[in-house]
């Protein structure tokens, strides 16, 4: 797993440094509507780092390696994980930092907001992984933009306030966090799916 | 002990199978596997590292199951070149020396090193500059400094031009200096691998159609020219390869088949796979 972690910070260090750069900021600006771009980036940056090795056949040495076919899909959903952790971590702190310069209110809705971008990115991840880890980046594409245009599509609805209200009315007793532990929980369940689905690419 | 016994193995892709293939390499041995482009050396190399699942067979390396999950432990003893480096472009030696060094137990820094100076191989510049002959020595540097007990290289020396290759065959023979040190090579070169190996395999078409010793090999048969009315009396079963000229017939016989006061030659192992090829033709 170290040597995974390793080798996809180095990627990132070589070739994904602008992309971060620009998500970073997303997360950062004293609107939410950003932060959906960015915690939508954390399945992109999967699909980057898994693109990157395939451009470089590393996926092809992969399986000859003392590393487990389970580890490599791990290392590729906790890279989205800990992408989100980051985005968040820096979201709450700017948001701190906009409220105290009087820029932006701190209020329940901010967090619900936030709880939706990040199930958002959770459940992108969920729905993504498996298929690329079936088909590899290139012809698995197709379906990680649909996945994008249609967390799109729900963030403008739910940022349009009237879609905002009509949401929340369904949701009344639901609060964020649930919606987040449980998009979080949909991303965990598809591992052993995307692990099924990554042996029957490679073994075949 | 035996490196690696392969019993049988099957593959089938669309367009290709690598049919029922067998063989048993003993452990400090260096074995040849020959065949032209397509005719499954990669497959069989790919499933005798479990990296892709057999049909029917079974292979065992270095005493393991390649099927089994604790497979993946027993990679730790083996060294992988395979036909192009695969490392990421964008690292460079060093980044690179570090990942190994999570991924091998056993890896060594100071080996490593060594192998990137012996091999004037640049530790701060990226891969991506590199050409594909520094790509090679790369990937063998990495394949060798983790003290591996066999190594496996498919088509390292392809697209090479001679020195490389050369510096590549040298370092494979200091490699196996230590007798408990196996080597599986694959290349569709003769030259390098009758330069190397103990042990040749010869896959053509998906079919192992040969596998021997390669002194005995070389020692079992013979090239005989022959006029075409003369070669008639060549009992066939002693044929394995004929070519057909305008001056006669040209042919790689059994020796042991053959009347001794036949003209016979010594033939070098690239005739030997020559014509066993052409004799699946004729």
């Amino acid at each position: 797993m170290k040597a995974l972690v390793r080798k996809d910070l180095y990627m990132l260090q070589s070739f994904g440094k602008l992309f971060l750069l620009v998500f970073t900021l997303f997360a950062v600006v004293p609107d939410l509507q950003f932060f959906s771009y960015s915690s939508t980036y954390a399945v992109m940056l999967s699909l980057y780092l898994m693109q990157s090795d395939e451009q470089c056949k590393w996926d092809s040495l992969l399986p000859m390696l003392p590393i487990s076919r389970r580890l490599v899909v791990l290392e590729k959903y906790l890279a989205g994980w800990a992408y989100l952790a980051l985005m968040t971590v820096l979201a709450l702190v700017s948001q701190l930092i906009w409220v105290r310069f009087d820029m932006m209110p701190l209020n329940g809705q901010y967090f619900t907001m936030l709880c939706i971008d990040l199930a958002i990115g959770f459940l992108m991840q969920a729905v993504s992984l498996p298929v690329i880890f079936r088909f590899g980046t290139n012809r698995g594409r197709p379906v990680l933009f649909f996945a994008v245009a249609l967390a799109t599509l729900l963030t403008v609805i739910i940022l349009n306030d009237q879609g905002f209200d009509s949401l929340l009315s369904l949701l009344v007793h639901i609060r964020g966090w649930h919606i987040l532990v449980a998009a979080a929980l949909v991303s965990v369940a598809t591992i052993p799916l995307s692990i099924h689905l990554y042996e029957k690419r490679i073994l075949k | 002990m035996n490196a690696i016994e392969v019993n049988g193995l099957g593959k089938t892709y669309p367009g290709f199978s690598l049919k029922n293939v067998s063989f048993t390499l003993a452990e400090g041995c260096i074995m040849g596997l020959v065949g032209e482009n397509g005719a499954g050396k990669s497959t069989l190399i790919r499933l005798i590292m479990g990296a892709a699942q057999a049909d029917f067979g079974s292979a065992q390396v270095l005493g393991q199951e390649v099927t089994a999950p604790e497979f993946t432990r027993t990679k730790d003893d083996i060294g992988v070149v395979l036909d192009e480096a695969h490392f990421p472009d964008g690292l460079n030696a060093v980044q690179l020396g570090r990942i190994f060094s999570s991924v091998y137990t056993r890896w060594d820094p100071g080996v490593y090193g060594t192998y990137l100076d012996k091999l004037e191989l640049p530790a701060k510049k990226r891969i991506k500059a590199y050409s594909r002959g520094m790509r090679m020595k790369l990937a063998l540097a990495a394949a060798l400094s983790h003290d591996a007990k066999l190594l496996v290289l498919d088509e390292p020396t392809g697209g090479l031009d001679p020195m490389v290759r050369d510096e590549i065959l040298d370092i494979l023979e200091d490699f196996t200096r230590r007798e408990d040190r196996t080597v599986l090579i694959s290349s569709h070169i003769v030259s390098d691998l009758e330069k190397l190996c103990d042990y040749i395999a010869f896959l053509h078409r998906g079919e192992l159609l040969l596998f021997q010793e390669k002194d005995r090999l070389l020692e079992e048969y013979a090239i005989v020219k022959l006029p075409e009315r003369e070669f008639l009396n060549v009992p066939p079963e002693a044929v394995r390869g004929v070519r057909r000229g305008k001056y006669g017939v040209e042919a790689l016989v059994e020796r042991r088949l053959v009347r001794p006061d036949l003209p016979l030659e010594k033939p070098c192992l690239e005739e030997v796979i020559v014509f066993f090829a052409r004799g699946d033709r004729q």
